[in-house]
């Protein structure tokens, strides 16, 4: 294993600790997570908000286009 | 270094000043003899006058704005600064603005990216096929650039404050209660629709 990437991990460590859910399942689960979400995040970002919102409009029949409108005029 | 001719300029501009004030209650009482006398006008001062009470106005507008978002991300460093102690950490306020400023970047590129499209496709939208296509996309990447925010802001308040995952959520959910508190009474006073921060 590379030096400076040892390095690196134990300046990381030394900056905050590792996240620990107090059970190692939650605690493997958030690290997946986290660990996908930690490079390159609108991977998965804009699809999930897509998959999101065509739900939303399609259990609470709410205009998208009325909310679109309304966040348009809120800047 | 202050000219001779200052004090004589000075008398000359509050005159006009007196002037547009008095024009202003005149064209309230008499308008049509008041502005007859307006058409022959040469003192070109009083158009600056006049220009400055408008500028003013807009200077105002904008300073609402300013002091508005100030506020808020001052107060934000400020409450997790406080934060931070509360949880007896060794914060330093400079990881707190470092990070948070950054922090801002989701919001700037959603606000210029609003301020864009609401000159090349003005609202309100259409109910169309195409109207609906965009909302949903306009929407969708509103809803990115949201979560985005969230990350950000779960990791600035998680490497400023040093704090574990739990407390990290439950900061930046008690973080999140106070901006949409502050954002209802920000629309309520007609201040933002949507609170830059």
């Amino acid at each position: 294993m590379n030096i400076s990437y040892l390095k690196n991990k134990y300046h990381e460590a030394f900056i905050v600790d590792p996240s620990d859910l107090g059970n190692p399942v939650l605690t493997k689960v958030y690290k997946r997570i986290s660990g996908n979400l930690k490079t390159m995040p609108f991977i998965y970002l804009v699809p999930i908000s897509i998959v999101i919102i065509f739900i939303l409009s399609l259990l609470f029949k709410f205009s998208i286009v009325r909310i679109a409108t309304l966040l348009q005029n809120g800047f | 270094m202050v000219s001779k001719h200052s004090p004589k300029a000075f008398s000359s501009a509050v005159a006009s000043l007196a002037i547009v004030l008095r024009r202003c209650i005149l064209l309230i009482l008499t308008p049509y003899k008041t502005m007859r006398k307006i058409s022959t006008e040469t003192d070109y001062t009083q158009l600056y006058w006049i220009g400055l009470f408008i500028f003013l106005y807009f200077f105002i507008i904008g300073f609402a704005k300013i002091l508005t978002f100030l506020v808020l991300f001052l107060g934000t460093v400020g409450i997790m600064y406080a934060v931070g102690r509360g949880w007896k950490k060794v914060v330093k306020i400079s990881n707190v603005l470092f990070t948070f400023s950054y922090g801002l970047l989701p919001t700037t590129i959603w606000f210029y990216l609003s301020l864009a499209l609401f000159y090349l496709l003005p609202p309100p939208r259409t109910p169309s096929l195409e109207g609906k296509i965009f909302s949903a996309l306009y929407v969708s990447f509103s809803l990115s650039l949201l979560f985005w925010k969230l990350i950000l802001t779960y990791l600035a308040i998680r490497f400023s404050l040093k704090l574990g995952f739990y407390s990290t959520m439950f900061t930046l959910v008690l973080y999140t209660i106070c901006i949409l508190t502050i954002s209802y009474f920000g629309f309520a006073l007609g201040l933002s629709t949507v609170p830059f921060i």
